[in-house]
């Protein structure tokens, strides 16, 4: 999602603060349905699975019409869970009828554009790459179209226990990617190489980011928070090209046609 | 200036020791000046397959602590005289190995010798991680087996983002996959992986490829490395090995299931 404020008001000069606008993208986190068991063990192994990624990550709570009539105290459960989980609630989805629960949850309210998720320069609270190949510098930015960020190239292998995480753009990894390794982007992840490891892509939100690997046999894939673990490749894609998408909210794996 | 090479593996008991000491052995064969340095503290065990067990004054740590000089530490092999043993402390104290420490040691014994062999322990850990981020070159030690493959693909994922060499602008630290343990019977039978399949996982190739062989044991039992033992299979495979880390070419041996003789076939066994 995307959250813009106005620039507000402007300090006196020599104050001792300035406020400025801002833009941050946040992942929202949707609950389906109010089952604080279910939903804790889930997410706690939704964190796990990419720990560099999510843990300690910051989520807008969109709650449904439905979720919003719960009792208050099982709303502020539902907060503790999210944060034993490993995920941090710092807003709440403005949907219509939320203001009783932000209130009872002293949470703000952020507007939610429905339309649009299209992801802006995020900057995550936390460094998400570890033991990653020197090439993750930022490299300068080359003249280009503005708004066009440059996808972040790195040669493979990428081995287990590495992390990769492209921030706001698309990765591509020009290798394989082992079992063990984690590859995330906001944007598409491309990779010419056998995908053996975790593959994350819309990593913010974006719901039109897309997976494509020369040979499928990911532990987990996901998109916009959307995942599947595999304990072994399904049989019509094992060791194919495929892309990956999401599909009204499913993960769709199809062979590519090449 | 001589070379650095790391014998490592991640996972434990995969036969990085019976390497470091045949490779090391080698060397001296083909008459390069070579000490091979044991990183396991605490441990110690190196020195036992050198069968130089018995003359252990000094250590590596003693070194760093300044104990004593590396000259006094360092053990002269009896079969060969252009190769030295440095043994491990078997001390409990895992700091006892200090970054510093370490490169003092290694860029003093890089000076003197023509290949410097670190004998890694198992694991990522601080001894690891010391006896790789010198290395010019890195012998993965790997068996057959998935959980080794997987550790060995972590090992050299670490290797190649940190190294001294990377952080000097060298390079990075030449890597080479050493299969031990291969039984081409079981890989036929299909319950081992293929020297193709360790290759394509782990995108190296392989360097050798030591059979699994009853002469390993015996010849570490008995303080000589199994490359001095002409008659086993994998002696000559350590040989061939040692051959292609000097830059020869050598067809791989002891890779297809041995091919049994008539009256073995008629009567089995
Ligand atoms: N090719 C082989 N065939 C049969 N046995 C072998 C072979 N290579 C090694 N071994 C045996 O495997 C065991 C472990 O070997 P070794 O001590 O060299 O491993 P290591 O990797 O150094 O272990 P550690 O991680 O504990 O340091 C020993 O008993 C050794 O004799
Ligand atoms: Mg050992």
């Amino acid at each position: 999602m995307e959250q813009r404020g106005d620039i507000a008001t402007r300090a006196r000069d020599g104050a001792s603060f300035e406020l400025r606008s801002g833009q941050f993208s946040l992942m929202v986190l949707a609950i389906r349905h109010l089952d604080l068991l279910q939903l804790q063990s889930e997410l706690s192994d939704h964190v796990a699975s990419a720990p560099a990624l999510l843990r300690g990550a910051p989520v807008v709570l969109d709650l449904n019409p439905l979720s919003q009539l719960a009792d208050h105290g099982l709303l502020r459960e539902l907060v503790g869970r999210i944060h034993q989980a490993g995920l941090r609630v710092i807003a709440m989805a403005a949907n219509p009828g939320a203001e009783a629960a932000a209130h009872a949850l002293d949470l703000p309210l952020l507007g939610l554009d429905r339309r649009r998720t299209r992801v802006v320069d995020a900057e995550p609270a936390e460094p998400v790459a570890e033991e990653v190949p020197a090439a993750d510098a930022e490299p300068p930015k080359p003249p280009g179209p503005p708004g066009l960020q440059p996808p972040l190239v790195l040669p493979g292998p990428i081995r287990s226990g590495q992390q990769v995480y492209a921030r706001g753009r698309d990765l591509i990894i020009t290798g394989v990617v082992s079992a063990g390794a984690e590859v995330a982007a906001d944007g598409c992840v491309h990779v010419y190489g056998r995908l053996m490891g975790k593959a994350l892509a819309g990593a913010s939100g974006d719901v039109r980011a897309r997976i494509y690997c020369l040979a499928f046999g990911a532990e987990v894939a996901s998109i916009a928070g959307n995942f599947k673990v595999f304990e072994s490749a399904p049989r019509d894609v094992a060791g194919k090209a495929v892309e990956i998408h999401l599909d009204e909210g499913r993960l769709e794996i199809r062979p590519l046609k090449v | 200036m001589g070379e650095i090479i790391v014998v490592t593996s991640g996972k434990g008991g995969v036969g990085k020791t019976t390497t470091s000491a045949s490779l090391a052995c080698g060397f001296a064969k083909r008459g390069k000046k070579t000490v091979v340095v044991d990183f396991d503290i605490g441990l110690r065990n190196l020195d036992l397959i050198m069968g130089c067990e018995r003359r252990v004054v000094y250590d590596f740590v003693n070194v760093i602590n300044g104990d004593c000089t590396l000259k006094q530490a360092l053990i002269k092999d009896k079969r060969f005289d252009n190769l030295c043993v440095l043994a491990a402390s078997q001390t409990k104290d895992k700091d006892a190995l200090t970054q510093e420490g370490v490169a003092k040691v290694i860029d003093e014994l890089k000076a003197e010798f023509d290949i410097v062999l670190a004998d890694s322990p198992a694991g990522i850990e601080r001894g690891a991680y010391l006896a790789m981020y010198f290395a010019d070159r890195a012998v993965v030690v790997v068996n057959p087996e998935v959980s080794s493959v997987r550790d060995s693909d972590r090992v050299l994922g670490i290797m190649a983002s940190k190294s001294r060499r990377a952080e000097q602008g060298q390079g990075p630290i030449k890597e080479h996959l050493l299969l031990t343990r291969y039984s081409p019977e079981r890989v036929e039978k299909g319950d081992m992986m293929s020297v193709a399949d360790v290759e394509e996982i782990l995108g190296v190739k392989v360097i050798g490829v030591v059979p699994e062989s009853p002469d390993v044991l015996s010849a570490s039992n008995s303080g000589v490395p199994v490359i001095l033992d002409e008659q086993a299979d994998a002696g000559l495979a350590y040989a061939d090995a040692v051959a292609r880390l000097l830059g020869e070419e050598r067809p791989m041996r002891f890779t297809e299931p041995k091919k049994k003789g008539f009256f073995q076939r008629m009567f089995g066994g």
